[in-house]
């Protein structure tokens, strides 16, 4: 559906993205993950016609449309702003792409009351002025103005960073819940590992102006390519020398120990199971969070985190000394 | 080289046409005129000359009025920041008893100033004068002639330009933190240690910058000059009108307006290097609002008091004078007899009824709407071009703009009148001096640096989203200028027209050197009514004038600063 094919961007002699080969496929959930910098909104901007391409291709239904002008190409976005038009009504926001289209003032006010059903804004709502509403409806109003236009494409700009976090929540579930509704291809963008992890079908991590890695979150999470991926993603243990000596000492698998190695904090468990490597650490801090409880370790000198949940069972204090135990294939070693 | 191609890429042929219109208006305007002058000044039958460095020095009248603008200047510089701290300290600083009421004193050289103020102090304190009349029954000893000359100039011009230390000290007294005071009293700091070394070193960047406001003013005033400046105290601007008159001594004329040039060159480059230095800014993380402070010694208390309302009289005494008397008849203008008898409403009801005497304002109001609308949109295309196009396109044409922000009226207005004057394929062969429009135009280029100044603010304060938005719903650029940008930017469009209109409705300084006989602005026909030998009905409609200028003056401010404040339109 869309492809950048060797895509460069440049802001003058700074690359803001080098050579950038990604394939999305029709109807997916596509979010560009990365710290501020890294060049994903560059990206996003770029596919919406705003960021000229400095080489390469961007081709979407087959359709070469790294020239086009964005208004000519058929995709919506909506900015992590909203960029409402405070002198217009929340009626007038939603139809004004209709009416820069000169649809019928009949079928522009069909359209835009049943888009508001579907995002959930209701009648009165509509002839509200967008700074008379909260930020959760301008949302919605920011993402039917986008949807009434029938988009090939929907591009969402940090949508839900303007928002607290219980609304946040709220707000991702009718996100994803839409995007099935409609079908819409969705390019979403985020710096929020766990925005991107529970909405999307696909994530590219991007750092520094490159892509580091493309794939199903679950394959981001487990799999991860690279240390940047492993430390950008989830809380994770970096194991040093000490921490790889050790365990090299109970495992069946043998990694080089002048090489990083990573392993999920949830993997680094106080139950063996066959196959398992052992290591022994003293508790050294504890941080209860309800739920759960983080312990740290020192282990050979490092300090090493497991998560543990809290179900009275359990009761470790600092000071104790506790064998940890790790299974070798959920270690990622660069 | 790339940016060059892409620049001439995006452009269509509109943006052409718009670009091609705002070139030839800077070169022809802007540039040209000034240019042409320096050229007159110094080559005369093309080659180099200092024929009129050498007229000048040889002219004592001219010398003269060099050194007073200096004088005057730096003069003004001393009693312009004593009365001005004075008044902010009063209003803002201290507990004052009935601070409000003094402040709307103090304020009214927002909405009374120019040659409008110069009349009504003229008539309040001149030989022939209110209190000229008044006052000797009452002080025998009372010199009514004092009111002329450099004590004139002065006096007046010290309560005309503390407009500066009411906006400026006063926001910068505000935003020193109360805790910085608390702290230095805590530490056993007294009243006057703290003024001195707490409060006044956190203002000092803003007194630099009022000092060389301060300063321009003084050496490029017209009116106060023209009007009491009397035979013994002219200064360069009077001179440089007397001069242009005549052909003989326009290059000294023009010289004059150079050198006024060149120094406030300097000193705005001095002013900026001031500023770019930087204010001293509260560091404090939660920052206190300031408290006025009560004066502790009773005695220094009661001199403040006394000198605070002694100087609110000075401010307010000409204005209400002028309020009055427009609702008297000539028998009491010429003889300051206030009684009921002497009350009339008829000069409202001439200006109202008598097209020649609604024709000054007519004149002036169509000038001042049409010139602010015009500055408007060329500023409006302007930020547009700086806001959005290639850095170095934005670059040139906004310090091109600027340009007459660095250059006095006076210089201006020659530069125009030397230009102009005989035909040029620049303006299509046609002849300005003579033609209606020439003020027109004068009036324009003063108001862009301000209005330029607004719009481009407004559009870089403008969510560049709007615009993308737009766009990706398909809307052209001009589609989407019209129904998002101008919409949006419409409360500051609006008060940049009012206020360049209402900034120019009673002008004098660049009229008096640009005017048609035939259409006469309110500026000259008040500046006519304040010579001695003017009939007492046309000192009568001057004040009437005066009255509706300060009301539409009043309006404009409120209108301003109201909108200024309006947040409805604003998306949290």
């Amino acid at each position: 559906m869309i492809k950048f094919e060797n895509v460069v961007i440049k802001y003058g002699e700074f690359v803001a993205m080098n050579d950038l080969n990604l394939e999305v496929k029709e109807g997916e959930f596509f979010t560009l993950l990365g710290p501020s910098g890294c060049g994903k909104t560059t990206i996003l901007r770029s596919l919406v016609g705003f960021v000229d391409v400095f080489s390469g291709k961007i081709v979407v239904d087959e359709e070469d449309i790294t020239k086009l002008p964005t208004e000519k190409r058929n995709i919506s976005i909506v900015f992590q702003s909203y960029a409402l038009f405070p002198t217009m009504n929340v009626f007038e926001n939603i139809a004004f792409g209709l009416n820069v289209q000169k649809v019928d003032k009949e079928e522009v006010r069909e359209r835009v009351y049943e888009i508001a059903k579907q995002v959930d804004l209701n009648e009165e709502q509509l002839y509200k002025n967008v700074s008379a509403l909260s930020g959760g409806q301008q949302q919605r109003v920011a993402i039917a103005r986008a949807l009434v236009m029938k988009p090939r494409i929907l591009c969402l700009d940090e949508p839900l960073s303007n928002l607290d976090a219980k609304l946040r929540g709220q707000l991702r579930l009718e996100l994803k819940r839409l995007q099935r509704d409609f079908g819409i291809t969705t390019i979403y963008v985020t710096h929020d590992q766990e925005e991107a992890l529970t909405l999307s079908d696909r994530i590219a991590v991007f750092n520094n102006g490159h892509m580091e890695q493309v794939g199903t979150p679950m394959e981001i999470y487990n799999e991860s390519q690279s240390e940047f991926v492993c430390d950008f993603i989830g809380d994770i243990n970096q194991l040093g020398k000490g921490a790889i000596e050790e365990i090299n000492k109970t495992s069946s698998k043998q990694f080089d120990v002048n090489k990083k190695a990573f392993v999920r904090l949830e993997r680094t468990v106080l139950k063996n199971k066959a196959g398992y490597a052992k290591i022994t650490g003293e508790i050294t801090d504890k941080e209860y969070n309800g739920m759960l409880t983080k312990y740290y370790y020192d282990v050979a000198g490092e300090t090493l985190k497991s998560i543990e949940k809290n179900d009275r069972s359990l009761s470790m204090e600092v000071g104790d000394s506790v064998e940890l135990f790790i299974n070798p294939d959920d270690i990622m070693q660069f | 080289m790339d940016k060059v191609k892409s620049f001439f890429k995006r452009v269509n042929v509109g943006s052409w046409v718009v670009y091609l219109l705002l070139a030839w208006f800077i070169i022809a305007f802007l540039i040209y005129p000034n240019f042409n002058l320096i050229l007159q000044t110094f080559v005369k039958d093309g080659e180099f000359s200092t024929r009129a460095v050498e007229k000048l020095l040889s002219s004592p009248r001219a010398m003269k009025s060099l050194r007073n603008s200096f004088v005057l200047a730096t003069s003004m510089v001393v009693t312009v920041n004593i009365v001005g701290t004075f008044i902010v300290l009063v209003t803002e600083y201290f507990e004052v008893k009935g601070s409000k009421i003094l402040k709307v004193g103090y304020m009214s050289t927002l909405v009374y100033s120019g040659i409008v103020l110069v009349a009504g102090y003229q008539f309040l304190y001149s030989g022939h004068g209110f209190l000229a009349k008044f006052l000797p029954s009452i002080i025998p000893s009372y010199n009514t002639e004092w009111f002329t000359g450099y004590a004139a100039v002065l006096f007046i011009m010290t309560f005309a330009c503390t407009s500066n230390h009411m906006i400026f000290l006063t926001n910068a007294i505000r935003s020193i933190d109360q805790g910085t005071i608390e702290a230095a009293r805590n530490m056993g700091a007294s009243q006057f240690m703290i003024l001195r070394k707490v409060v006044l070193p956190v203002l000092k960047p803003t007194f630099f910058s009022i000092t060389i406001l301060t300063f321009l003013t003084g050496l490029s005033a017209v009116s106060a000059p023209i009007v009491v400046g009397g035979k013994q105290f002219q200064t360069i601007n009077p001179m440089i009108l007397q001069f242009s008159g005549s052909p003989v001594s326009r290059d000294v004329a023009a010289l004059l307006a150079v050198i006024l040039g060149i120094s406030t060159l300097i000193l705005l480059v001095i002013m900026n290097k001031i500023e770019s230095g930087g204010n001293y800014i509260s560091i404090s993380k939660v920052k206190t609002k300031i408290v006025k402070q009560k004066i502790s010694n009773p005695a220094v208390n009661v001199i403040a008091h006394v000198m605070a309302y002694f100087l609110f009289l000075i401010y307010v005494l000409p204005m209400v004078m002028v309020v009055v008397f427009s609702f008297t008849n000539s028998v009491a203008i010429s003889t300051v007899d206030l009684s009921f008898s002497n009350f009339t409403l008829k000069n409202y009801l001439y200006l109202f009824t008598e097209r020649r005497a609604l024709e000054p304002y007519l004149v002036s109001i169509v000038y001042s709407i049409v010139a602010a609308v015009i500055v408007t949109i060329i500023c409006l295309v302007a930020s547009r071009i700086i806001h959005s196009d290639n850095k170095k396109v934005a670059t040139i044409l906004e310090f091109s703009l600027l340009i007459p922000w660095l250059l006095p009226a006076t210089l201006i207005a020659l530069g125009l009148i030397m230009t102009y004057d005989l035909p040029k394929n620049i303006m299509f062969n046609k002849i300005l001096v003579g033609s209606p429009l020439l003020m027109l135009a004068a009036y324009v280029i003063v108001k862009i640096p301000f209005s330029l100044r607004m719009l481009k603010a407004a559009f870089f304060g403008l969510d560049a989203s709007y615009e993308e938005a737009a766009k990706s719903m398909g809307a052209s650029t001009f589609y989407t200028y019209r129904k998002i940008i101008i919409p949006i930017l419409l409360p500051t469009i609006l008060a940049v027209i009012v206020l360049a209109f209402n900034s120019l409705l009673a002008n004098y300084d660049l009229s008096v050197f640009l005017y048609h006989p035939s259409y006469k602005p309110i500026g000259i026909v008040i500046k006519t009514a304040t010579e001695e030998q003017s009939l007492q009905d046309a000192k009568a409609m001057m004040f009437v004038y005066s009255v509706i200028l300060m009301i539409m003056s009043t309006l404009a401010t409120y209108f301003f600063y109201g909108k200024n404040t309006d947040k409805k339109n604003a998306v949290p």
